[in-house]
């Protein structure tokens, strides 16, 4: 038989308990919740990079074969959400003698867009 | 005389053991936060590297690319010293370069010189650029008439380091 003194003590450490227990679940969620949140956002950073990348090979890619003044046509298809912008917008493949920079702008469905400059050259 | 240890209740055997638990659990949540906290900086650093990785990467490009063009119209009887210097997305490079003539033999038996150069690009802290600080490194041919002039140029090779 339990002494009067040990009264209620049980119940006052399962309170307690409750309460550290729910502080550090709630704390647990808000951790997990963040990491959903910071790994979709690398994901979605990564896809980013790779549309940048994709797009900027595309503008190096339509002046390889090019001549001096001659037109060239960037071939690129944004994914689906994304939108994409070169300046120059209608490009003319420069002088043997210099480089053109071309400034290409991707904007993912969401976040910020992203700039990159790149440069092309007659070869 | 009392010792002390008789005048205490006896104790349950599970007296406190909720607390223990509880203390316990609290310790394994906090390394489960910690990981996660870890790896939410490491995911943060990373996305942002690869931006400035990316950066770094096409303004090597874009400087290679520029030297070319600078070499292109060069005299051919001069051996090109680079150490240009461009900027593009923020990120300041130098471009060396040196020369790598080979000599091939011609249809009809004459010695044709080709003109090769190879050019590295590096982040451009004002000194000519160290191995190890390489972002790309190129071989470049220069297809050239009798008189001299460029009239295109072939990339032999092109590697990205970094």
């Amino acid at each position: 038989m339990r002494e009067r003194r040990d009264a209620g003590e049980s119940l006052n450490e399962v309170i307690i308990t409750i309460v550290v227990i729910s502080l550090a679940v709630t704390a647990l969620f808000a951790a997990l919740n963040t990491a959903t949140a910071s790994a979709k956002s690398h994901a979605d950073r990564a896809k980013n990079d790779a549309v940048v990348r994709d797009l900027a090979e595309a503008v190096k890619n339509s002046t390889a074969t090019c001549e001096a003044g001659d037109p060239y046509t960037v071939q690129f298809t944004a994914p689906t959400g994304y939108s994409a912008s070169i300046t120059p917008s209608s490009g003319v493949c420069p002088e043997v003698t210099a480089v053109q920079i071309v400034t290409i702008e991707v904007t993912p469905p969401a976040g910020n867009p992203q700039r990159l400059e790149v440069a092309v050259r007659t070869p | 005389m009392s010792c002390g240890f008789a005048d205490r209740p006896p104790r349950d055997g599970d007296h406190g053991a909720a607390l223990l638990l509880a203390i316990g659990f609290v310790l394994l949540v906090s390394a489960i936060a910690a990981a996660l906290a870890a790896l939410i900086t490491s995911s943060t650093s990373n996305s942002i590297s690869l931006e400035e990785i990316r950066n770094r990467q096409y303004a090597a490009d874009a400087a290679v690319h520029d030297a070319i063009t600078k070499v292109r119209v060069l005299d051919r009887s001069t051996p090109p010293t680079c150490g240009y210097q461009t900027q593009l997305n923020s990120v300041d490079i130098r471009v060396d370069c040196e020369n790598a003539i080979t000599v091939l033999p011609s249809n009809d038996n004459q010695v044709l010189g080709q003109r090769n150069i190879i050019f590295v690009a590096c982040p451009d802290n004002g000194t000519a650029c160290q191995a190890d600080e390489v972002i790309i490194r190129a071989q470049v041919n220069f297809e050239q008439r009798f008189d001299g002039a460029v009239t295109r140029t072939f990339i032999q090779s092109w590697s990205v380091n970094r």
